[in-house]
């Protein structure tokens, strides 16, 4: 059961993903504006490349941690943009549904069926804890923030 | 489990250029 599980969960990771990368190249393709290489380069490496760095049990922590991150640059870019120029809110929770997806994809290769892992103090904010999400986004945000409204 | 261990050389490369690249992507990213 554990192998079908995983390959469903994989492919609705592709699924996501792909429909993701999908509605972006709608909106602005690639060559038309600079930063549509953004999300271009982040669809291909959501729809190629990290479902196949899940299937392997080798790889996982490599899957799990770009899946994270393109999550996390997808947050902090689409929330930019919904601040701007209009909200991208929903967009920002689909991909939440996909850092979901490789989360479980994680846990379900890295810890045994039944374990029930409580991380206290430091530990709470390091990989693999969802603490280390939270620090990583908050602080991806302001140095994101910090590039826009200083660096010229 | 491997763990990314804090404050080791490979860790110091990976968070400067992360910092660079993002503060970048913010200053790239002209909406």
């Amino acid at each position: 059961m554990k192998k079908h599980i995983k390959r469903l969960l994989i492919f609705a990771l592709f699924a996501v993903s792909f429909g993701g990368g999908w509605l972006h190249y709608a909106y602005h393709p690639a060559a038309k504006t600079g930063f549509g290489w953004v999300p271009f380069v982040s669809a291909i490496l959501s729809v190629i490349v990290i479902p196949v760095l899940f299937m392997f049990r080798k790889t996982v922590h490599w899957g799990y941690l770009l899946n994270g991150f393109t999550a996390i640059l997808g947050t902090v870019t689409m929330g930019h943009f919904s601040f701007v120029l209009g909200p991208l809110w929903a967009d920002v929770a689909i991909l939440w549904g996909k850092f979901a997806i490789g989360r479980a994809l994680f846990c379900i290769e890295v810890y045994p069926a039944d374990a029930n892992p409580k991380p206290r103090g430091w530990a709470l904010i390091r990989y693999p804890n969802m603490g280390f999400w939270y620090v990583h986004l908050a602080l991806w945000a302001l140095v994101y923030w910090l590039g826009h409204a200083i660096w010229r | 489990m491997n763990k990314i261990k804090l404050f080791k050389p490979l860790w110091w490369v990976v968070h400067v250029l992360a910092i660079v690249g993002v503060a970048w992507l913010g200053k790239f990213v002209q909406f």
